[in-house]
C-alpha cells in the first residue's frame, strides 16, 4: 500500500545492470511536491555542469508524483534529463504508465551508465530486470508497442520506448507510450537511446491510497465543478474536450497569429486555414475517441483514419493544436491528410513533430532562395506547399534514420544553418538551439518573452494558460484577494510590454505547481490558472501533508529557480534568452506588428528577471532569493564553481 | 444596412451547418444580432446568452474585429456592430 | 429493471469508472481489485476499449445522487448508461442519429451534451432533451 507522503526511487545502473530502490527524503514532498518538482532537484544534484549528454553520466529521470494513480493525476508522467544542447529536457506526457509505476511502488526512475547492447527495462512491483533489446531495436513505435506486448502478454503491462530517431540520436527526440503520446521533445528519447534503452515495461499491483478519502473526495467533486464539466451550462467540453486546440488555426489567423511558409509571413489564406481545421477533422477522419488515465474530458485525444484517396489506409491518432499549424501553413501545405501522414511518420519514427516541421520549413526557404540546390537535397524538390508529398515523407523516414540528406536535417535547423552558411541562419526559428513551437510571439509579447526564457528550449508548455478565461472572469481586485498582484488588463494587452514579466513569472510558477503534483494542465481553465486552492486542498487530502498556501506557491518557485540554476549551472546566460533572429529583426508583413528589437526585449527581461529576484545582467538567481528558498546548497554550488551570486 | 463576416468555430458549426458567411443586417448591436441569428439557427443564442437573465455566457468567446484592427473578445452585449467587422463564434 | 448498460464504441478507456469504483469500498484507488464492479478491457495497439460490468447496478456510493450510479455519473463520454433495455435501445437509436448529423458524436453521446441548447427547466446541473433527463 503506498503512502503518499514518501516517494520512492529505483535507480538503475545500464553499465553496471545493478538496480537499487531507495526512499527520497520525506521532507522534499513538502518542498518540491513530486513529479515535475522533484525532478528539478535531483537534476540538479546528480547531473555534473559538462556532462556529456549522450555519456554515461548523464541520468534520464522518469518519474511520477504523489497525485499520480488518483483520479487527478490523469497518468501524467514527467521525463527529464540534460538536454542534448546542455539545457534542461523535462517534459510531461500522459497515457497510463505513470498510474503503473505508482502501483508498482515506484514513483521515479533514475537510468544512469549505458548499456552494451540494446535493453528494455522490466519492472514487475519492485522488483526489476535488466532485458535483451536486440530483436527491438530499429523497430517504430507501433512494432515495439505490439512485441512487447506479445512477450509480455498482460493487456495491463505499460511501456515508454522510443523509436529510430532516439536509437541514432536524433537531436531533439521524444519518448513515446501508449502508442501516439510524446514527452521530453527536448531530446530525452536521444538521451534514452544513447543509453541503448529501448524501452521501459512495468507492472504493478497495488493501490493507492489517499490520507484523507472523505476529503479528497471532496474535494475532487469541487475540482469537477470548478472545471465545469458536465454542467448545463458547459460549451467547454466540445470546444476543447472534442473539437480540440486545432480549431485554433482560424482564431489566430486575424491576429498576425500564423507562421506561414516558415514566418515570412504571419497570415494564411483563409479558405486553407478552414480546411486544416478541427471541424473537417472530425468530420471526415476522426475514428474514436482516446483519453488519458482518469480525463473528465470525453475526447481530447482522438483516432484517426483514411479512407480514401492517396493515404488510404492510413491510421494514427493524437492531432494536438499545434501539428495542423507546422504541417500545414507553415510548409503552406493544405492538405489535412497529408498533415495527418507526415504526424503519423514523426510518431512511428520517434520523431518530434516541432524539430522535423521547422527544419523542412527552414529547408524550404534555403531551397526557394537557392541556398540548397536539388544537389544538396538528394534531387528532392523542397518547396513549400510540398509539391512532392512522396519525397516529404521519405525525408522524414530519412531524418530518423540519418540517410543522405536526412542527416544533415537530423541536428536540426541550427546546427544544419552553422554547416552550410551563406545567411541561412537568419532563417532557423530557434531558440538555445531548439525549433520553436506554433505561438506568434511579435502579436504576444507574453509568448515572445516566455519561449525565449523557458529553461527546455522554447517550450510554451511551462507557461502559456491553454484556456485563459473570458475577460469578463476575473478583476484585479480577485487575484489581489489570491495573493497575485498583477495589473490583468495591461496584462492582456498583447503588444504592451508592461506587466509581461510578472505575469510570466506567476504562470510560469502555478504551471510548476500543477505538473509537480502532477494533474494535467490542460484542465487549468478560467480561473483556475490563478486560484490554486482547489489543486491545494487535493494534495493536502492525497498526502496528508499540511501545507499553507503561500508554502504551496513557494514550491513552484523553488522549482523554477532549480531550473534557472541548472542551466546557467551550464554556461547559458541573458544572452541565450533572446527570440529567433527573424522574430528580432523583422516587422510583420500585412499587419505591421514591430519586430522585438533589443530595447524592447530587453525591458521585458528587465522585468522578469527583477521579479523572480534574478540577476539583470546574468540572469542567475540572486543569493537573496535563492535564501528566501531555503536553496542556500544553490548558491554554495555555484560559487564553488567559481559562478557570481549577486546579494 | 450593415454587413458583417461571422465566423462559426466548432460546436457552434454544429448549430449552423456552416463554417462561415457573409451577412447582411440591420442589428445595431451584438445583442440584437445574436436574436437575428437565433432565428436563423434554433438554438444559437442560448450558446452565448443565459436564457434567465439575459447576461454573456463567460465560459464561451465571441471575438470582435473592428475593419482594420486586432480581434478582442466582446463584453458589451450593447456594443455597436461597425459595417466590415467580423465576429467569431466560439 | 435498470441496469448499467454500455455503449462500447463511446468508451475511451479513461478508466475514471473502474478506478473511482474500486476506491468506493475501501477507500484504496485500485483498478485491479476484484470485487470492483466494472473494469475496461483494453484491446491490442489500443484499439479498443471495452467496459466489462460486473455490478448489479445498485451503486455502494452513488455520489450524484441515488438515480445515478458513480460510474455512469463520472463517464466521460456517456459511454456507460443506467437504465431498462428499451430505454437504452432508444439511446442507441438516438446516438445513430446524431452521428448522421455531426461528427462531434462519434466521441460524445448526445445525452451527455445537451444539443441544440435548451433551456434548464430543473435548475443547474440537469437539462432535458427531448423529454428524457440527463
Amino acid at each position: 500500500m503506498r503512502d503518499n507522503r514518501i516517494q520512492n526511487i529505483l535507480r538503475v545502473n545500464l553499465s553496471t545492470g545493478k538496480t537499487r530502490l531507495e526512499s527520497i527524503p520525506e521532507a522534499w514532498t513538502a518542498k518540491y511536491l513530486g513529479c515535475r518538482g522533484i525532478h528539478s532537484r535531483l537534476l540538479f544534484n546528480e547531473v555534473p555542469p559538462g556532462a556529456d549528454p549522450f555519456g554515461p553520466d548523464n541520468v534520464l529521470y522518469i518519474g511520477t508524483g504523489p497525485l499520480e494513480g488518483t483520479p487527478i493525476g490523469m497518468g501524467r508522467l514527467s521525463v527529464a534529463c540534460k538536454s542534448p544542447r546542455g539545457t534542461v529536457a523535462e517534459g510531461s506526457c500522459g497515457g497510463f504508465f505513470g498510474p503503473e509505476l505508482r502501483r508498482a511502488g515506484i514513483d521515479y526512475l533514475a537510468i544512469q551508465g549505458k548499456a552494451d547492447r540494446p535493453v528494455y527495462l522490466w519492472i514487475h512491483d519492485q522488483k526489476s530486470e535488466i532485458r535483451d533489446a536486440r530483436h527491438l531495436w530499429g523497430r517504430k513505435i507501433n512494432e515495439t508497442d505490439a512485441l512487447l506486448r506479445e512477450e509480455l502478454s498482460d493487456p495491463d503491462v505499460q511501456f515508454r520506448y522510443i523509436g529510430p530517431a532516439g536509437e541514432n540520436l536524433v537531436h531533439s527526440s521524444p519518448i513515446f507510450g501508449n502508442r501516439d503520446n510524446s514527452g521530453g521533445r527536448a531530446g530525452c528519447g536521444a538521451v534514452m537511446g544513447s543509453k541503448r534503452l529501448k524501452a521501459i515495461a512495468v507492472r504493478g499491483s497495488g493501490g493507492i491510497r489517499v490520507a484523507d478519502y472523505e476529503g479528497f473526495l471532496k474535494a475532487y467533486q469541487h475540482f469537477r465543478q470548478r472545471v465545469g464539466v458536465g454542467t448545463s451550462r458547459d460549451v467547454w467540453t466540445p470546444i476543447w474536450g472534442a473539437y480540440g486546440a486545432p480549431v485554433i488555426v482560424r482564431v489566430f489567423n486575424d491576429q498576425g497569429g500564423i507562421m506561414t511558409r516558415n514566418a515570412q509571413e504571419m497570415r494564411w489564406d483563409e479558405e486553407k486555414c478552414n480546411r486544416i481545421s478541427a471541424e473537417p477533422y472530425l468530420e471526415k477522419y476522426v475514428t474514436r475517441a482516446k483519453a488519458c488515465f482518469c480525463c473528465p474530458l470525453p475526447a481530447c485525444k482522438k483516432q484517426h483514419e483514411i479512407r480514401s484517396g492517396p493515404f488510404q489506409g492510413f491510421r494514427g491518432g493524437n492531432l494536438w493544436a499545434a501539428i495542423p499549424s507546422v504541417f500545414g501553413p507553415l510548409l503552406d501545405n493544405d492538405d489535412l491528410e497529408l498533415i495527418l501522414v507526415m504526424a503519423g511518420m514523426c510518431n512511428q519514427f520517434g520523431l518530434d513533430v516541432f524539430h522535423v516541421a521547422y527544419t523542412l520549413a527552414w529547408a524550404m526557404e534555403c531551397f526557394e532562395k537557392g541556398i540548397l540546390t536539388r544537389a544538396d537535397t538528394d534531387g528532392l524538390e523542397l518547396r513549400f506547399g510540398c509539391p512532392d508529398k512522396e519525397g516529404v515523407l521519405d525525408l522524414i523516414r530519412k531524418i530518423a534514420m540519418r540517410e543522405g540528406f536526412g542527416d544533415l536535417l537530423a541536428r536540426g535547423c541550427n546546427e544544419a544553418a552553422k554547416m552550410i552558411g551563406r545567411g541561412s541562419e537568419k532563417f532557423a526559428l530557434v531558440i538555445k538551439g531548439q525549433e520553436l513551437e506554433a505561438i506568434a510571439q511579435r502579436n504576444s509579447y507574453m509568448v515572445a518573452l516566455g519561449v525565449a526564457v523557458s529553461e527546455v528550449g522554447p517550450d510554451h508548455t511551462r507557461w502559456y494558460p491553454p484556456h485563459p478565461g473570458h475577460p469578463g472572469l476575473l478583476k484585479n481586485e480577485d487575484l489581489s484577494r489570491l495573493g497575485v498582484q498583477l495589473d490583468l488588463s495591461k496584462a492582456a494587452q498583447g503588444r504592451n510590454p508592461e506587466e509581461k514579466g510578472k505575469v510570466l513569472r506567476w504562470f510560469t510558477i502555478s504551471r510548476a505547481i500543477v505538473e509537480s503534483l502532477p494533474s494535467c494542465v490542460f484542465l487549468v481553465r478560467d480561473t483556475l490558472g490563478f486560484d490554486l486552492h482547489p489543486w491545494h486542498e487535493l494534495f493536502q487530502t492525497a498526502t496528508g501533508i499540511r501545507l499553507d498556501y503561500s508554502e504551496f506557491i513557494r514550491a513552484g518557485e523553488r522549482v523554477m529557480n532549480l531550473d534557472r540554476a541548472f542551466l546557467v549551472r551550464e554556461g547559458f546566460r541573458r544572452t541565450d534568452d533572446q527570440p529567433p533572429y527573424r522574430m528580432a529583426t523583422e516587422d510583420v508583413p500585412y499587419f505591421g506588428f514591430p519586430k522585438l528589437d533589443k530595447p524592447l526585449f530587453d525591458r521585458m527581461l528587465d522585468d522578469y528577471y527583477q521579479a523572480n529576484g534574478w540577476s539583470l545582467k546574468t540572469s542567475i538567481p540572486r543569493r537573496h532569493k535563492l535564501e528566501e528558498l531555503g536553496l542556500t546548497d544553490v548558491v554554495q554550488d555555484l560559487e564553488k564553481r567559481g559562478m557570481e551570486v549577486e546579494p | 444596412m450593415i454587413r458583417l463576416k461571422l465566423r462559426y468555430l466548432a460546436h457552434v458549426s454544429m448549430v449552423t451547418g456552416i463554417l462561415q458567411e457573409i451577412y447582411e443586417t440591420q442589428a445595431s448591436s451584438l445583442k440584437a444580432l445574436l436574436a437575428e441569428l437565433d432565428q436563423r439557427y434554433q438554438g444559437f443564442k442560448n450558446m452565448f446568452v443565459s436564457s434567465e437573465g439575459g447576461e454573456l455566457n463567460l465560459n464561451a468567446m465571441i471575438f470582435y474585429q473592428p475593419p482594420g484592427k486586432n480581434p478582442t473578445p466582446a463584453i458589451d452585449l450593447n456594443s455597436p456592430l461597425e459595417h466590415n467587422a467580423t465576429l467569431t463564434f466560439w | 429493471m435498470k441496469r448499467i448498460q454500455v455503449i462500447e464504441d463511446l468508451c475511451n478507456g479513461c478508466r475514471l469508472c473502474q478506478t473511482f469504483c474500486s476506491s468506493l469500498r475501501t477507500g484504496v484507488f485500485n483498478p485491479d481489485d476484484p470485487q470492483t464492479g466494472i473494469r475496461i478491457l483494453k484491446m491490442p495497439g489500443e484499439e479498443q476499449d471495452i467496459p466489462l460490468v460486473q455490478c448489479n447496478g445498485v451503486c455502494i456510493r452513488p455520489i450524484a445522487g441515488d438515480d445515478q450510479p458513480t460510474c455512469v455519473e463520472l463517464c466521460p463520454t456517456g459511454a456507460l448508461v443506467y437504465g431498462n433495455l428499451d430505454w437504452v435501445q432508444a439511446r442507441r437509436l438516438e446516438l445513430e442519429a446524431a452521428r448522421k448529423m455531426h461528427g462531434l458524436f462519434k466521441v460524445l453521446a448526445p445525452w451527455k451534451w445537451p444539443f441544440p441548447w435548451v433551456k434548464s427547466k430543473k435548475g443547474a446541473g440537469r437539462v432535458e432533451e427531448g423529454g428524457i433527463a440527463r
